[in-house]
């Protein structure tokens, strides 16, 4: 997340390009937006004198470097455009002209140009821009430009008849999805949000931020002026910048200055005021910073043993080797009476040890507790890790942690364990296979023994996200199913997508197992309620798992839970994504 | 004399005769490295568009869609900034003098009109808003966004100064009332087919105009719902860009195009009495100078003297083409044109009528 916001000035007449650009940077503006040809510049291709036209269509591109175009230039196609009217003349030289200008914008390459979409009527756009897109410049992104409501529910009520509020508003995010299915979802396809005065519910804007925003506009008309005679927004507009700068929008200052008194720098300074009010990234963003969006294939510690870092990265989670420390406290407290702790003495046994973190928690709760640990067994498959483990024994735990390297569904062991605690979850609960590893390893847990934890669940919610369908698209494999990226979960820090609904249970398993016949299969059919027309992407999977008693761990933020330090992000857990085409 | 530019802007956009008998000409430059604007007056018209022969020249900070005159002297224009200004003409029409500057507006200013009374300018553009001024100080007295699309034209009503008529890409026509609470109510637009581009109220009418389509269409009718036949005739392939009715000659509608001709037509007889199709490019001023002469200018860069006769065919007088108007002060009794049976007919050179002086072509250097 860079430190400010880019924010450029849009101009519909620019009768000086060189002007304009100097005006715009003395301003602090990053960048600036005009017209390829001049927006009244209407041509004639078909038939009549108009056609014979002499002359360029509009200045030479040697009027600035191409440093300068590259860079600084977000092109504007002319207003006058209408490819998709019913009128054959009008579509026709529409469409002659829109190639037109898109082929120039490709030969200036800049970075960026600027479509409007002005209703739902965008097929033939759509297609003349996805027909360019082959051909085009590898870098160029087209913004297109949808406001946040249709013009139509914009006016004044001025007329006769006409009603004080918006009956049925219009959604515009149906143009823009029209838009982009129509272009297959193009990467270089991204949306120019337009903010109108009014906005729409909350739930139709939360939509947006799972689009591929790149830009905000935002006219002079919208700003109030402060006491101080200083332009500044509305709340609804500020909240929902403030959500638009998570995706890194930049904002486009367009419209007359209005506060003529104080410049139109001052329009720029309130956009980059209100971006450092930010509220800085909680230590979990910051560890994520980087890795939004960032598709990783799930761990599988079960059939590969897991490195070095990957433990470290594990061991930083500050939540939850805490709760384990509690869990563990307060099961040894239920375990071993008041009366009986200078007699009674407790089996432990971590099994996944790892680098022992978990037995660092137990041999802390046990002190904390006051209750007697006779052995804690530290079962790890991962031999390299078992190097860890037994420079631990050597040098901190000595005789009372015993280290067996060993897969714990093949361990026999010596004696049998009063409490059980192991960490195999993965994002999606069991899909580590804790299950069938706790299955294996409840042999050798007492009639009376316990599991921390005790059961976790699974939940899944609908998901909506561009970026991330686009990310696995690009997964492409010669030897593979076109589709088989597509039917495989990943874990991702989700960023820029939407969840449609709210998560719901999925499965449920609970330690120790005690059925007759173990089945750890699993179906379940699942109906969500959406409420917004929205595209369906995939789904995000969560777990919540019970560590001891009323001791939690979950990663599903939208789930309520009574109380506050169960809920957690874990860093090495993410969200588990599963994408479906 | 060095406030005129060195050379003539290429697309000549407003044409704009003067009551003495010169014409005012506004000029923007669309292509090229300056998308600048000027502005011109000739006493006499012929010299337009010729730099070296006018009486005056200015350059404007950027192209211009429209100017009007407000009284002999002062001009009202609207620009390509979204800027509307005011100049005056001073000494003896030869200087140009700013006199006042106004950037309301967020985009580009497609039409400008004055009202009947002069006190009042109203404005429209790009940015869908309509604007009513007060021209003593150009602060503007209203804002309004009643389109939700591009507003092509405003037009001011000829005898009520409150009332004005607007057409947008929305494909709507709304008359406005600023003196009601909720100043504006649709006008019911058919016959008319696609987008209107351009309106003209009848001189003297209360409720008659006509209105100009994206098409080639022009619907000639009464803003009251349902009140009279309306007239429709198609004499453009192109839109229609701007309307004229003659101010002594109010059945004579004049209209310019971007196919790129010329054509008046009687509103009596509905029969095109003119037509010229000598401009190689779109025509985008007309002005009438009087009952007979009209004046057109377009992006060929070049300015036209049309000679309009009045054919009025005495046989063709009762027939069914004929449509009973509601026109002010009693219908149109200019009998006193010419009277000829022959059929003006379009040579690509400008019209030829046996009786009258030919057109004068005036070619630029």
């Amino acid at each position: 997340m860079s430190t400010r916001v880019s924010c450029g000035r849009d101009f519909h007449c620019c009768p000086n390009i060189n002007d304009t650009l100097d005006q715009a940077c003395k301003s602090g503006f990053d960048f600036v937006c005009f017209p390829i040809v001049n927006p009244r510049y209407k041509r004639e291709f078909i038939h009549g004198p108009a056609k014979d036209r002499p002359g360029a269509i509009t200045r030479s591109d040697m009027l600035l470097t191409g440093q300068d175009w590259n860079s600084l230039v977000v092109g504007k196609i002319s207003p006058w455009l209408q490819p998709d009217s019913r009128v054959d003349v009008i579509r026709k030289n529409s469409e002659a002209a829109l190639r037109q200008e898109l082929t120039f914008a490709s030969h200036l390459a800049i970075p960026s140009v600027l479509i409007p979409l002005k209703n739902g009527n965008i097929t033939n756009l759509a297609r003349i821009l996805n027909e360019h897109l082959v051909n085009s410049y590898a870098n160029q992104q087209y913004w297109i430009h949808v406001p946040t409501m249709s013009p139509r529910d914009q006016i004044d009520p001025l007329i006769e008849g006409q009603t004080e509020e918006i009956e049925n508003p219009e959604d515009t995010w149906t143009w823009w999805h029209k838009f982009r299915t129509l272009c297959d979802s193009h990467k270089r396809v991204s949306v120019c949000l337009e903010l109108t005065p009014d906005m729409p519910s909350v739930e139709v804007q939360k939509r947006w931020l799972a689009e591929p925003v790149k830009s905000c506009s935002i006219s002079t008309s919208l700003f109030l002026t402060n006491k101080r005679g200083y332009p500044v927004l509305t709340r609804a507009h500020q909240i929902f910048i403030l959500m638009l700068f998570k995706l890194e929008v930049q904002i486009i200052i367009t419209g007359t200055n209005r506060h003529l008194d104080k410049g139109i720098h001052t329009y720029q300074q309130y956009l980059d005021h209100l971006f450092q009010t930010q509220p800085p990234p909680d230590p979990v963003a910051q560890f994520a910073k980087g890795y939004e969006d960032y598709l990783q294939s799930p761990l599988q510690p079960l059939m590969d043993n897991l490195e070095s870092q990957t433990y470290e990265i594990f061991e930083k989670d500050p939540v939850k080797y805490s709760q384990y420390q509690k869990a563990v406290y307060y099961a040894l407290l239920d375990k071993v009476k008041p009366e009986e702790k200078d007699t009674k003495e407790i089996v432990l046994m971590v099994v996944g040890a790892g680098r022992g973190p978990l037995v660092r928690a137990s041999i802390a709760a046990a002190q904390q507790a006051g209750r007697k640990v006779k052995k804690i067994y530290a079962v790890e498959k991962n031999p390299n890790a078992v190097i860890t483990l037994e420079n631990m024994k050597d040098e901190m735990w000595g005789d009372q942690v015993e280290v067996i390297s060993c897969d714990m569904r093949k361990w026999e062991a010596p004696q049998k364990a009063d409490i059980l605690v192991s960490e195999l979850l993965g994002s999606f609960a069991d899909n580590e296979l804790s299950p069938e590893c706790l299955d294996g390893a409840q042999r050798f847990l007492k009639e009376d023994g316990i599991s921390i934890p005790c059961e976790y669940t699974s939940f899944l919610a609908p998901l909506q996200s561009e970026k991330l369908h686009n990310e696995v698209r690009n997964c492409k494999d010669k030897d593979k199913q076109p589709d088989h990226y597509f039917e495989m979960p990943y874990v991702v820090r989700l960023h820029n997508c939407q969840v449609l609904d709210e998560p719901k249970k999925v499965f449920v398993f609970k330690h120790p197992n005690r059925d007759e016949v173990i089945d750890n299969t699993r179906h379940i059919s699942l109906d969500f309620d959406i409420q917004n027309d929205a595209l369906l992407h995939g789904f995000s999977g969560y777990f919540e798992t019970v560590l001891y008693g009323d001791i939690n761990l979950i990663i599903c933020m939208t789930r309520r839970w009574t109380k506050l330090d169960g809920i957690l992000d874990l860093l090495g857990y993410y969200k588990n994504v599963m994408s479906r085409v | 004399m060095d406030q005129i530019p060195a050379a003539m802007d290429r697309h000549l956009d407003v044409i704009q005769c003067h009551t003495d008998g010169g014409v005012l000409l506004g000029a923007s430059s669309l292509t090229g490295r300056y998308w600048l604007g000027s502005l011109w007056f000739y006493q006499n018209p012929n010299n337009a568009p010729d730099v070296e022969k006018c009486t005056a020249g200015v350059q404007l900070e950027a192209g211009l869609t429209d100017a009007r005159w407000i009284d002999s002297n002062k001009v009202i224009v609207g620009l390509d900034t979204g800027g509307i200004e005011i100049w005056e003409l001073i000494e003896n029409y030869h200087t140009f003098v700013h006199v006042h500057s106004s950037l309301e507006h967020d985009n580009i200013i497609s039409s400008v009109h004055l009202s009947c009374d002069n006190k009042r300018a109203v404005s429209c553009g790009y940015d869908k808003c309509i604007k009513v001024w007060d021209v003593e100080t150009l602060s503007s007295v209203h804002s309004f966004r009643g389109h939700y699309d591009i507003v092509e034209c405003v037009r001011c009503h000829p005898l009520e100064p409150a009332m004005f008529l607007s057409c947008s890409q929305d494909k709507r026509i709304l008359l406005w009332d600023t003196r009601k609470p909720r100043p504006a109510s649709v006008v019911d637009s058919s016959p008319l087919e696609n987008s209107p581009r351009c309106l003209s109220w009848q001189p003297q009418s209360k409720n008659m105009f006509a209105v100009g389509s994206s098409t080639g269409q022009i619907v000639f009718k009464d803003t009251r719902t349902s009140i009279g036949t309306p007239l429709s005739f198609t004499p453009h392939t192109r839109d229609v860009y701007k309307l004229e009715f003659c101010s002594n000659r109010p059945q004579l509608l004049a209209s310019v195009s971007e196919d790129c001709t010329t054509v008046v037509t009687s509103m009596e007889t509905q029969k095109q009495v003119y037509r010229d199709c000598s401009h190689k490019d779109y025509v985008r001023g007309v002005s009438w100078m009087n009952d007979l002469q009209l004046y057109t200018c377009g992006w060929d860069s070049q300015v036209k003297l049309n000679n309009v006769v009045h054919l009025l065919s005495h046989k063709n007088e009762s027939t069914e083409n004929s449509v009973q108007m509601d026109v002010n002060g009693g219908s149109d009794n200019n009998s006193n044109a010419k009277q000829s049976t022959k059929e003006v007919k379009c040579n690509g050179n400008g019209v030829t009528i046996e009786t009258d002086a030919s057109d004068t072509k005036l070619d630029t250097t």
